[in-house]
């Protein structure tokens, strides 16, 4: 069993720990926990998605952080990240722009993604508004609901690949 | 303290009371302490909270957050100062929740290997964590009440290029249709006299220059509903190769033969609403044109492309017709606003100056006109457009987070 460290960042209350924890426990709380630290998950990618046993272990940081991450022990020998922001709040997909230059600029080379969580509180047809510096990277977003459940382990599962092929 | 050390074995060679509080501590999962061997195998273990640790296993078996640590913790030296920190970790599995772990290693000074000192984090206060909460939940609210108020901007800004439009609506229905208006009634008194004095050829005069004035009145109220529709229109953002725009309007713009159009500098590839562009540059071409006082002239297009880290393309369209003098600069973009005078059989509805300020600050751009009649001819009309618009992208009017719309 090969085991990769990813990272969950965002900006505070976009729902990090709540995609983990629907991933990982199949939980959704309503109530908004902060989450002071950092809390560690692990996740076995299924053998249906990947040959290679492999586990992720997600690393679910506190939003108030920022880009002080990055300058952080806790990002030391991550293989990835999953940068996520709420598509309510457009701030916080600007943010999502940020964190991703200051993820490649400290980590070159290694995977990144981006989730845009929370569409269940989005219109019927409603897009959440992509900046477009971040939608010129189109191909990395996955847009989710963790209370629904919608793409949530398809969004680590897309990185895991990502990580393996790029390992090989 | 040395390793490899048996499990819960502090009771050699240390003074008693400060042994027992080190226990009491340990069995109330404080603190707890493991040895692990040069290759960060688990040797020994003291206290409760290392239950996690199996003896023999890799220390990032029972503490998974350590994986990727175990280069930068086989690296340390002997030196007391030597430690490697990663505080505020917790573990959670759908088996079991960890309490939230401060974990220290430091070199073995004693014997080949490392000691781990897993501290547990004292948990913060149902009260701490509840202003926290609140705290967080203010600056999400605060947040949204910026981006509220940022539209709240951005929706004043529109109401004010609306109201600043009704008022010149106001002044176009209030003046300008009345004179061609004005002007029908009289030639009407005209051919009623002409009539009445048996002059058909005058009655017949008088009929052509009525009908010449309703064309114009026709083309009046055609060019300000077309301006009016500015600004309610969608339009697609797509990538516009500028270059081949102009080549393209050029290419079929009548143009009187002794004219001549240069397209100039460097025009980039834009990420924005063409139909706007092109009207834009349309208009101010034909306005060059038509309002030259020579049967000759020659009108250049000069592209300036943004340099980096700007957001804005600028051109110019530059003529050497007669100029404009510094008291009609703002005139000439008002509605039905001619400078030569309107004639009866003239083309020009007196919009196209509008039309194109109209059309540039909706999408957010500028323009200004240079020009100086009494030191030299010509005139440049300078504009800023945004390198790149898109349905969300925030900022003046239609740059903004609603649907682009023209």
């Amino acid at each position: 069993m090969s085991a990769r460290k990813v990272m969950l960042l965002g900006e505070i209350g976009v729902g990090k720990s709540s995609l983990v924890r629907r991933l990982t426990l199949n939980q959704f709380d309503v109530d908004y926990k902060p989450t002071l630290g950092v809390n560690i998950y692990t996740y076995d990618v299924p053998e249906s998605v990947l040959e290679q046993p492999t586990t992720l272990i997600i690393w679910d940081t506190d939003g108030n952080m920022r880009q002080s991450i990055f300058r952080h022990v806790y990002m030391r020998e991550a293989s990835a990240a999953l940068i996520i922001g709420d598509a309510t709040r457009p701030g916080t997909l600007d943010v999502m722009d940020e964190l991703g230059e200051g993820f490649r600029e400290t980590f070159p080379g290694r995977k990144h993604g981006f989730i845009i969580n929370k569409s269940d509180l989005l219109a019927p047809g409603e897009d959440p508004p992509i900046p477009p510096a971040l939608n010129a990277r189109a191909d990395d977003i996955t847009i989710t609901s963790a209370k629904t459940g919608y793409n949530v382990e398809e969004a680590f599962q897309r990185l895991a690949i990502a990580i393996l092929r790029r390992d090989q | 303290m040395s390793g490899p050390k048996p499990d819960a074995d502090l009771t050699t060679s240390q003074p008693a009371p400060l042994l027992s509080v080190a226990h009491q501590i340990a069995e109330r999962g404080v603190y707890g302490l493991a040895w692990l061997d040069p290759d960060l195998n688990v040797t020994s273990r003291f206290g409760p909270i290392t239950e996690a640790l199996s003896i023999g296993d890799p220390i990032s078996t029972g503490l998974p957050m350590l994986i990727g640590y175990e280069t930068e913790i086989k690296e340390l030296t002997a030196r007391e100062t030597s430690v490697f920190n990663l505080p505020s970790v917790k573990l959670i599995t759908p088996e079991r929740e960890e309490p939230r772990l401060n974990l220290t290693v430091f070199p073995d000074r004693d014997s080949p290997g490392y000691i781990l000192l897993i501290g547990r984090v004292l948990t913060a206060s149902d009260s701490d964590v509840e202003l926290t909460k609140q705290m967080r939940a203010r600056l999400i609210a605060e947040e949204e009440v910026a981006r509220k108020s940022r539209e709240l901007a951005v929706a004043n800004a529109e109401l004010e290029l609306a109201n600043r439009d009704l008022e010149d609506y106001a002044a176009v229905i209030s003046h300008d249709l009345k004179s061609p208006l004005r002007a029908m009634r009289y030639i009407a008194d005209d051919i009623e006299h002409a009539l009445k004095t048996d002059a058909p050829n005058e009655a017949r005069k008088a009929l052509a220059t009525l009908k010449g004035q309703s064309r114009r009145m026709s083309s009046m109220l055609g060019a300000l509903l077309d301006y009016a529709s500015v600004g309610r229109k969608s339009d697609m953002v797509e990538q516009v190769d500028t270059k081949a725009l102009l080549t393209r309007i050029v290419g079929t713009m009548p143009v009187p033969v002794d004219f001549r159009i240069s397209i100039d500098g460097d025009w980039p590839i834009l990420s924005t609403v063409l139909a706007p562009l092109d009207i834009v540059i349309r208009n101010l071409i034909d306005n060059a044109i038509k309002h030259h006082d020579r049967p000759s002239g020659h009108i250049v297009l000069m592209g300036t492309p943004a340099a980096a880290g700007q957001s804005t393309f600028v051109f110019s369209v530059l003529d050497d017709g007669p100029g404009i003098s510094h008291n009609h600069h703002e005139a000439v973009f008002l509605p039905f606003r001619t400078l030569s005078g309107a004639t009866e059989d003239d083309a020009s509805s007196g919009m196209g100056l509008a039309f194109v300020r109209r059309t540039i600050e909706t999408v957010g751009g500028t323009i200004n006109v240079i020009s100086d009649p009494a030191k030299t001819r010509g005139t440049k009309f300078e504009i800023t457009w945004p390198c790149e618009l898109t349905r969300d992208s925030s900022g003046p009017p239609s740059r903004t987070n609603h649907p682009m719309t023209l």
